[in-house]
């Protein structure tokens, strides 16, 4: 038998997917339904497009800030680490105590502290996104091939010299693998946050819906949060891609 | 003159312990060595006989536990900093993200040269390895035998005083390497440069060196240093006459002895 194109096979499980869904969800139809058929999901989405797209754009938009943040200061203090080993490693055991706290548990202490609006919801994001950032930064960067290290020796390079030209473009395939993490983790930090208390975002639409019983928007909702969080993926591996169009065509260092 | 006056480099009670569990191990013990101006020297022998240890111990790579390395009248630390040294790594290392020339051209950035100079410089060097019209290839479309000739021209774009080649044509097919061999030759005589070759194999030891330094292990110690007084330039149908076969035989015998003596 032909091997088939590789998209073709998790297209066609995608489609009994739905396919069984809609049969199910139609069946057990009715008040008080759990599972609600992908069709009157889309029918949600356009009566209630104009909220979604609104408070979609308000979470990505806090989701966005806080992965800035987060990024930044996971690449700042990878840096910090791989300079300075002894200070640096105190400070990446800090970085492994702080990620251990649940993010719903510092979550409720944050919107407290922070307040009801936008900060506290970028603090969590923040948190949420700098983990994976530090910590595949960090390997990478560790588990350099030990020849670029001697290259850098032999050719009388600088330490930071040697990080710009040899060490940071060789490891910018694994910081974009890391966002590939990061990034949905933002997202979800931020929805999480704003469960806490929130005006606006997906995560008050969550709530909101689920008071009301209002399944279909609820089910709506995480649709389009998934739909989201598969796009965040879906644009960096794109990013990455194009950052280092070498990478795929060949090992680190050839 | 005396010899030492025309000395370009010379190793000295030279001896390398590493820790081990239990105690220490002894790389190295012992060496001394004089590499004269100009000229192409091997350090041959087998696996594990510190010869590569020897090698990164003159480049500067690490500090050996006893004795010195002078060169030209340098510490090795100094000789590195000032950006004397040309290193061909077994495999190429070459940065994947950058051109062959973008390669060739990183050692000039290291030592700030300006922008214009480094491509004309770095397009010579390209030219000299017989590379010309591939400068804009990355790394992943080269072959084997390109790759390493990029590697070679990465060393010398900076014109060193001193080239050290470790098993730099390692992995390339039997005739690929006598190739390279011969370009290597060539390019060693066009330069003039210092040369330093670690390796294994006893055919290429003879076609390129002046002198071969056969080693031995446990601990790593010099056996031997042979001349090999072929006159050049040499070529690969050369290669396989009489007086090659006899330097060969010989240094073969040498590296036979030891595996005798110190394989109970």
């Amino acid at each position: 038998m032909r091997a088939l194109p590789r998209p073709v096979l998790p297209a066609i499980y995608f489609v009994l997917l739905f396919a069984v869904w809609q049969v199910a969800g139609q069946a057990l139809a009715g008040p008080g339904a759990v599972l609600i058929p992908p069709t009157t999901i889309i029918e949600t989405m356009g009566t209630r497009w104009y909220a979604l797209l609104l408070n979609a754009g308000i979470t990505l938009a806090e989701a966005g800030q806080g992965f800035l943040i987060g990024s930044i200061s996971a690449i700042v203090l990878t840096v910090v680490v791989d300079r300075f080993r002894v200070v640096g490693e105190g400070f990446f055991r800090l970085a492994l105590v702080i990620y251990s706290i649940p993010v719903i548990a510092i979550a409720a202490p944050l919107t407290a502290t922070l307040g009801l609006g936008t900060e506290s919801k970028i603090a969590v994001a923040a948190l949420s996104a700098y983990f994976p950032v530090l910590v595949n930064l960090t390997g990478a960067l560790r588990t350099l091939d030990p020849r670029i290290d001697e290259l850098g020796r032999v050719l009388a390079m600088g330490y930071t010299r040697k990080l710009v030209s040899l060490r940071a473009p060789a490891v910018l395939p694994a910081l974009f693998s890391s966002f590939k993490i990061a990034g949905p983790a933002a997202f979800i930090g931020a929805i999480i946050a704003e469960w806490m208390g929130a005006e606006s975002g997906l995560g008050v639409m969550i709530i909101q819906a689920m008071f009301n019983f209002n399944v279909p928007l609820l089910w709506t909702v995480l649709v389009v949060a998934t739909a989201l969080n598969g796009l965040i993926v879906f644009l960096f591996d794109v990013l990455g891609k194009l950052a280092a169009p070498w990478h795929d065509s060949s090992k680190a260092i050839a | 003159m005396n010899v030492a006056e025309k000395a370009n480099v010379v190793v000295d009670g030279v001896g390398m312990d590493f820790a081990v569990k239990g105690g220490t191990f002894t790389a190295l013990n012992d060496i001394a060595l004089t590499l004269p101006r100009g000229s192409f020297t091997t350090l041959l022998g087998p696996s594990g006989c510190g010869k590569s240890t020897l090698l990164r111990i003159v480049a500067d790579v690490i500090q050996p536990t006893r004795g010195t390395v002078d060169l030209f009248g340098m510490t090795a630390s100094e000789a590195r900093m000032n950006g004397l040294f040309g290193f061909v790594f077994q495999d190429p290392v070459l940065l994947p993200w950058r051109s062959a020339l973008g390669n060739i051209e990183l050692p000039l950035e290291a030592q700030h040269v300006p922008k214009a100079e480094r491509r004309e410089r770095a397009m010579a060097v390209l030219e000299l390895v017989g590379l010309d019209g591939f400068e804009h290839l990355l790394p992943a479309k080269l072959s084997g035998g390109m790759a390493r000739r990029v590697a070679i021209a990465r060393a010398l774009v900076v014109e060193p005083s001193i080239l050290f080649l470790d098993e730099p044509f390692n992995g390339l097919d039997e005739l690929r390497r006598r190739q390279m061999n011969v370009e290597l030759q060539r390019i060693w005589s066009a330069t003039g440069t210092t040369s330093l070759l670690v390796t294994h194999n006893v055919a290429d030891a003879v076609f390129l060196s002046d002198t071969v330094i056969v080693m031995g292990r446990n601990p790593g110690h010099i056996i031997e240093r042979r001349e090999i007084d072929l006159p050049r330039p040499r070529s690969i149908d050369n290669s396989l006459s009489p007086d090659y076969i006899a330097h060969e035989r010989a240094l073969t015998a040498l590296l036979s002895d030891d595996y005798k003596t110190r394989d109970d």
